[in-house]
């Protein structure tokens, strides 16, 4: 009996020795975000804990951006130890998640346009107008929309990274000419009449990857829907402030897309395969058109064959007749952000203010420039002839856009979720739009 | 001198047991007890709840969706109980048999799928059912058996069953191990027993290999019902519950809720929803099998 | 055809079937395997193609500039101590519930049962609250806990049930020797279990090399990371480089394999010498 009471004390001994190396073990980067307020000197080593989709083995123009910057400032702050984490982006909303329900934030991270609210009303980040009136050049660098995106109840929730049109048509001009069509359709009942032609000519009109749900809506509704319902119909769903999902003219565009399903103008396997694989069919020549955002761009310069590259050109949805939204419209916004942990003070918060100012000044905006991304601030001096002409050419039609807001930055989670599931059964005449519409509403409701 | 080893002191087993239960206690009771404290709240994340004690659980009881995500899980563990335990007992008693070449090779390839990641089988099973480019139909094809192509994935009816059979697939090589080692421990004396009287074949399996296993197949179908109730990964990766919700099961609705749309309490309550559905068909199971007592 | 004849198709026609379904296992893994040597378009134009020139490249980016080297090194250290830490407590446990009747036996066997049943991503937020309270997140050690935890269940049954096979005599004769109720365990049991214990390693070792959700909240530094979290570093928002992701996926299953393979020739040992007994 006594060797089991020695076990037992074993035992026992290791699970403290086990419980004894966490606590005092776990300081590397351990998440407390509360203030080093004894930090006075300023030879003292600052340590900054960041959260991020910044992938080193990424090839997104934007990405690359801001690794640069990230490994700039390290140099120029050799005082700052960054411990960062980058995961890819399912993976990345999962974990920000946990850690903002267990209220353990890292001291920067990328918040998503539809989480600011949230974020805010929990008071987890530091609201930036302050800090942003400080530093003139830097505020006036931000192009304005980008700054009303993350505008949450008249306070600065992020500085945003990157400023996308997330609803542009890649089309195979080759391929238009071949069945005949030498413009590209700028209404609706000429681009049915597109897509038909193409069908009967073998193609796949529009090759359409909607496994991750989000494609339709941010790539396809968030515009079609501003064609028949305008920006301010969103503004006031957006503020609450009377306009409704079920009201006629949000019906009708959910009927328009709906319709292009019934013409056959998509894939039959919409919604199993995602957005890579909706390219792979256009650059293998079977689609003729595809519906992505800019970032698309890169991916195309670095993954379509020479031929389909030459071909393609950019588009944007027709107009609607009798619709409110206007014509040279395009979904955009600037959909992530970077966000400061509320409670940063101190040496800390100044450490992380210029992180952030470097992420989002002009160099970023230069270099993600040459490399076919979209800064949320105006690049001023960049090297024009190491960008793909694509990029050209959206730079130049981009000049003539306005924009309308990307529905899963504005609005609330669970109206996304419940649209975007909605959405995919839309497309398979799985639903019919009044019910989306009222479903969607519901949860507005909800909420 | 009895038979029955002598028991040692209440104290001393407990000494022993302790390690386990206090790894049990810290990684599975307590955030059990703050799950089931959270189920009870109104929850989206920041620093305030609103207690609504019993609402979610009522909300759960009329929430369709909840429901339809049951039948599919469901559907699931009714398949995957003919197809992983009915296949790898097939298989198990036919590997038995001298006449069956290659045994070694068969016995160690039917066990890789189980040593595979869930995303990976996932990710090859999305391949597979690809419309242009997978597997599946380009085998069809080949066989001109065009018109047996469906949207594999994408058609809500049978999207179900689409995903089911990757499951089945992972899971037979770990139910045919066990099966195995089951079958093996058959003494042989009952089987020649049994020929002299004139039994053969089928009827073997029937009357003699089956009873036998009886413990061992309780054990297995509890194994299968527990594992698929639970069932996420697998899914998550190839349709993410899609098309809508027509693949989507308890567990994923519970993520979709806590983490899509950040209503902790409502996801909360969702989990301990599962554990007391998974729970009572396991009870239910055993009592219709007439399975194993709990007693040693 | 007579019945001879006839016994030798029906012989025919299930080795065919048990080949086509050996083969239907083992061929998606060749297919990432050798897919995992082409380029990115030499994929997209053909998936099912053999690759014409090995392009080894893929391995390089996936383990240099995707540090699956270190992740490699942090999966084997959370699997080696986690799996020790399984078999031991596992072995214990199953051994004192299985050989004896007493108060709370059973409450204790169901509730070690009950592991099964947990979902575990119900479990992520209030887990990650109770460590983080507890400052244990990050630690080389935080995840080896919660591994064990969910490998537990399946040893515990295997062994408990194992147990019923041996008889008690070794363990009567031991005590009448005089020895002790710890050297019987470990110096009698243990061996006897041998061929139950490598199913346990087995199993326990892929489950907790898999693991995703658990690693993916409790740790937060990039050092620490285990390769299931890793490899989703190759799957970026909107593109994704197939063949090296396809890479990262073989560099991260051939462990488990061979660690399979290396205790399969046990795992048929205890198979034939009767191992789990039903």
């Amino acid at each position: 009996m006594k060797k089991a009471t020695m076990l037992m004390l074993g035992s026992l001994l290791a699970m403290t020795t086990l419980a004894g190396c966490g606590s005092g073990g776990g300081q590397s980067a351990s998440q407390s975000s509360s203030a080093d307020s004894a930090q006075g000197s300023s030879n003292q080593t600052i340590k900054l804990t960041m959260e991020d989709r910044l992938l080193e083995t990424s090839t997104d123009g934007s990405v690359i951006a801001h690794r640069k910057m990230i490994d700039e400032f390290k140099k120029e702050h050799p005082n700052v130890e960054i411990s960062e984490e980058s995961l890819q982006d399912a993976t990345y909303k999962t974990k920000i998640k946990t850690l903002a329900a267990g209220n353990d934030l890292p001291d920067v991270f990328e918040l998503l346009g539809s989480d600011a609210q949230m974020f805010a009303e929990n008071k987890l980040i530091m609201p930036l107008d302050d800090i942003l009136n400080q530093d003139p050049d830097w505020k006036k660098g931000f192009i304005p929309s980008t700054l009303n995106d993350f505008t949450v109840n008249g306070q600065l929730t992020g500085a945003p990274m990157q400023m996308l049109s997330t609803s542009l048509i890649f089309y195979n001009k080759a391929i238009f000419d071949k069945v005949g069509i030498t413009k590209f359709p700028s209404t609706w009942n000429e681009f049915i009449a597109a897509i038909n032609t193409l069908k009967e000519k073998g193609y796949i009109p529009i090759a359409l990857g909607n496994k991750d749900k989000w494609v339709a809506e941010s790539c396809i509704l968030s515009e079609l829907g501003d064609r028949f319902t305008g920006t301010d119909w969103f503004n006031s769903i957006k503020n609450h402030q009377g306009a409704k999902f079920t009201d006629k003219p949000f019906v009708d565009a959910l009927a328009a897309l709906q319709q292009l399903s019934k013409i056959g103008a998509f894939n039959t396997d919409v919604n199993s395969i995602d957005n890579n694989q909706q390219r792979t069919l256009y650059y293998n020549g079977k689609a003729a058109m595809f519906f992505e955002g800019d970032w698309a761009i890169s991916s195309l310069n670095s993954e379509a064959p020479q031929e389909i590259k030459d071909n393609t050109h950019l588009a944007i949805l027709p107009t609607v007749e009798g619709g409110a939204g206007k014509a040279n419209v395009v979904s955009g916004g600037a959909a992530w952000a970077f966000a400061i942990n509320a409670n940063l003070k101190g040496d800390k918060l100044k450490a992380a203010i210029d992180l952030v100012k470097k992420l989002t000044g002009v160099e970023e905006a230069n270099v993600a420039a040459e490399n076919n991304a979209v800064a949320a601030t105006v690049p001023t001096n960049y090297d024009k002839s190491k960008v793909a002409p694509l990029f050209n050419e959206y730079l130049e039609m981009f000049q003539k856009l306005q924009l309308s807001p990307i529905y899963d930055a504005q609005l609330s989670p669970a109206v996304i979720e419940t649209m975007n599931n909605g959405l995919q059964d839309l497309l398979i005449q799985g639903k019919t739009p009044e019910q989306l519409a009222k479903e969607i509403q519901d949860t507005y409701e909800g909420a | 001198m009895g038979k029955k080893l002598s028991t040692p002191r209440l104290t001393t087993i407990y000494s022993f047991l302790l390690p386990g239960i206090l790894v049990y206690a810290f990684i599975v009771f307590i955030p059990l007890l703050l799950s089931i404290y959270f189920s009870f709240y109104k929850w989206n994340g920041g620093l305030s709840k609103d207690f609504i004690g019993f609402h979610n659980y009522s909300q759960l009881i009329r929430d369709a969706k909840f429901w339809f995500s049951f039948r599919n899980n469901m559907i699931i563990t009714v398949l995957s109980i003919v197809g992983q335990l009915g296949i790898a007992f097939v298989l198990a008693v036919i590997l038995q048999a001298k006449w069956v070449r290659l045994r070694e090779f068969h016995r160690t390839v039917l066990f890789l799928p189980v040593v595979l990641p869930a995303v990976v089988v996932g990710f090859i099973w999305n391949l597979i059912y690809s419309q242009n480019y997978g597997i599946l139909n380009g085998v069809l094809k080949g066989l001109h058996l065009q018109s047996w192509i469906h949207p594999w994935l994408d058609d809500p009816k049978i999207v179900i069953y689409s995903v089911t059979i990757p499951i089945i697939w992972q899971w037979i090589g770990l139910y045919l191990i066990i099966f195995m080692a089951s079958l093996q421990s058959i003494p042989s004396e009952v089987y020649e027993s049994a020929e002299m009287d004139g039994a053969t074949g089928v009827k073997k399996v029937w009357f003699i290999t089956l009873p036998m296993m009886r413990d061992t197949l309780g054990v297995a179908v509890m194994l299968c019902i527990s594992g698929n109730m639970k069932i996420f990964d697998n899914i998550f990766v190839m349709t993410g519950g899609g098309p809508g919700i027509s693949s989507t099961v308890m567990a994923q609705y519970a993520y979709n809720t806590s983490f899509g749309q950040f209503k902790l309490g409502y996801g909360s309550a969702i989990s301990i929803g599962m554990i007391i559905i998974s729970l009572g068909l396991i009870l239910l199971s055993r009592r219709l099998m007439g399975g194993r007592s709990v007693e040693p | 055809m007579n019945r001879k004849g006839a016994i030798t198709s029906v012989k025919a026609v299930f080795n065919a079937l048990i080949a086509a379904f050996s083969v239907l296992c083992i061929f998606p893994i060749l297919w990432v395997m050798y897919s995992s040597l082409k380029t990115q378009q030499q994929f997209s134009v053909n998936i099912l193609s053999l690759p014409t020139s090995f392009h080894f490249q893929n391995y390089v980016t996936a383990f240099w500039n995707g540090k699956l080297y270190r992740y490699l090194g942090n999966s084997a250290f959370v699997s080696a101590t986690s799996v020790v830490l399984t078999i031991l407590i596992g072995f214990i446990t199953g051994y004192f519930l299985s050989r004896f009747s007493f108060k709370g036996r059973n409450v204790l066997y169901t509730m070690f049962l009950f592991g099964m049943l947990v979902p575990v991503y119900g479990l992520l937020v209030p887990l990650f609250i109770e460590y983080r309270n507890l400052h244990l997140l990050d630690h080389r050690l935080s995840l080896v806990l919660p591994e064990v935890t969910f490998a537990l269940p399946l040893v515990i049954f295997l062994i408990e049930s194992f147990m019923k096979s041996i008889p008690i005599e070794m363990e009567e004769a031991a005590y009448v020797d005089g020895a002790s109720l710890v050297s019987t365990l470990f110096r009698i049991v243990f061996p006897m279990c041998r061929p139950v214990l490598s199913t346990c390693i087995i199993i326990s070792f892929l489950n907790i090399w898999n693991e995703f959700p658990f690693a993916l909240i409790l740790i937060n530094t990039q050092e620490l990371k285990t390769i299931p979290v890793g490899l989703t570093n190759f799957v970026g928002q909107y593109t994704v480089n197939y063949p090296q992701l396809m890479a990262g996926i073989v560099v991260s299953i051939l462990p488990v394999i061979l660690v399979y393979l290396l205790l399969y020739k046990r795992i048929i040992q205890g198979m034939v010498a009767g191992a789990v007994k039903g």
